[in-house]
């Protein structure tokens, strides 16, 4: 079957983009917390703190988006004969790089993803954070460049590639039936109390889900591509959503310039730039972004699924140990995690460079 | 008698074609089956440094099939794809 260069993909991501970029900005209408329609790091860490695995009371809140997505990505995969159970490829060495990648989007206070809305919504600190992401992917580029692989993952029983979504499902009637040991961030106790209606995001989780698996968004992949290859299809469906978003804020007035007092984010230029550069580096090792981890384990690739319970350990990690930062800034312990990171993320990356790679 | 020499013919020259594609016709084949993104695009275009004028790219899922394609299809290269049981054999000449 001949293959051709298809016109239809770069305006399919585009409007995908687009569309992603109205549903962030009408969550936050709808309840969520401020340039927070969308953020895999935080949703996940209030997910974590929901489920009692750590305990701090202002982010404690089972967030639908994330069953959304995961369950968005299932069912179309399983349309379109996407689903593969696969996995095998350095699970444990993932889950710890999604540790790292967690402690640093923490430091930032936002995963790639709320780092374009944080944009889109005027935190000029998020320029910081774009900074230091676009760095964190040259290094993880460096290491590709020079052979870095976990190697291949293998095909998985069915039923082992769909445990995963089935456990959001599992997590989605916790949320509903709320029995007394899923923790609550009280009314006005903070961002874990700003949400939007359960059905509200979980329809939006789920109508991302579907575009995020149909175009392969990833907003690592994104500068990753245009570096290593020149290719520009993920980075436009990216700047599709920072556009739309932006412009969603300024129709609603959510558009606030500047750097102080921008809701959910600090100051410290030095450290978003930092956070965000591990957060990058980390994801260019796994392969893809956070919300990409989600709608690959939502395919069924269980490395990926791995990945996803490693950024929630770090998620717990990071509250028990006083590592996330607040609005006040980044804590002294972050910031040593931060390092730790640094030199664990390339230690990893560079006992998996010293292969000869197989051409 | 001249139908007989013609298929005689065509049969030699099938023949001669044949043993001119196996001896000149070099197909390197990289495997890049369950391998993380973006390894499957990263070994095909170390590979196509080489120059050669066909490769055979073998993945096993759509997503690395549409990059690997659309790759070498940016490089001028021309793309068919084979599948076989859950994997994509991808035919790339120049």
């Amino acid at each position: 079957m001949k293959e051709t260069l298809s016109k239809k993909e770069t305006p399919v991501i585009i409007g995908a983009g687009v569309i992603i970029g109205i549903i962030a900005v009408a969550l936050v209408y709808f309840g969520n917390p401020a340039n927070m329609g969308f953020c895999i790091a935080c949703f996940l860490r209030d997910t974590t703190g929901a489920l009692g695995f750590h305990s701090a009371a202002a982010v404690q809140y089972i967030r639908p988006e994330i069953v959304g997505l995961v369950l968005g990505s299932c069912i179309l995969a399983l349309a379109t004969k996407e689903f593969k159970p696969r996995g095998g490829s350095a699970p444990v060495t993932r889950f710890v790089i999604g540790m790292f990648v967690m402690i640093g989007c923490l430091m930032f206070l936002g995963c790639p993803f709320r780092m374009i809305l944080r944009l889109a919504g005027g935190d000029f600190n998020a320029i910081f954070g774009l900074i230091g992401f676009i760095a964190g992917i040259l290094a993880g580029v460096f290491f590709l460049k020079k052979g870095y692989t976990l190697k291949r993952s293998y095909k998985m029983q069915p039923v082992e590639g769909g445990i995963f979504p089935v456990v959001e499902i599992g997590i989605l009637v916790l949320l509903i039936a709320a029995p007394a040991f899923i923790h609550f961030t009280e009314a006005d106790g903070g961002p874990g109390a700003k949400h939007a209606a359960i059905a509200i995001s979980l329809i939006a989780g789920l109508l991302v889900g579907v575009m995020a698996q149909r175009t392969r968004l990833c907003m690592v992949g994104g500068i990753r591509d245009v570096v290593l290859f020149g290719e520009w299809k993920l980075l436009l469906g990216f700047i599709a959503i920072l556009v739309s978003a932006l412009i969603g804020n300024m129709v609603l007035g959510y558009f606030n310039p500047g750097f102080a007092g921008q809701p959910i984010a600090h100051t410290d230029g030095l450290w978003n730039a930092l956070g965000m550069a591990l957060a990058g580096f980390g994801c260019v090792l796994l392969g893809g972004c956070p919300l990409r981890q989600l709608v690959l384990a939502g395919e069924g690739n269980t490395d990926s699924a791995i990945t996803v319970l490693g950024l929630m350990a770090g998620a717990a990690v990071a509250h028990n140990f006083g590592l996330a930062s607040s609005g006040e800034g980044p804590t002294a312990n972050g910031k040593i995690a931060v390092v730790i990171g640094f030199i664990v993320l390339i230690v990893i990356a560079a006992v998996n460079s010293m292969r000869k790679s197989e051409a | 008698m001249k139908m007989m020499n013609s298929n005689i013919m065509t049969a030699y020259f099938e023949a001669v074609k044949y043993n001119c594609k196996r001896r000149f016709y070099s197909m390197k084949t990289i495997d890049a089956r369950g391998l993380s993104c973006p390894e499957p695009v990263i070994r095909t275009k170390n590979a196509l440094a080489s120059g050669e004028k066909a490769y055979t790219v073998m993945v096993d899922n759509v997503t690395a099939k549409e990059n690997v394609s659309r790759f070498a299809l940016h490089q001028g290269y021309k793309v068919s794809v084979k599948e076989e049981d859950e994997d994509f054999i991808l035919t790339l000449e120049k």
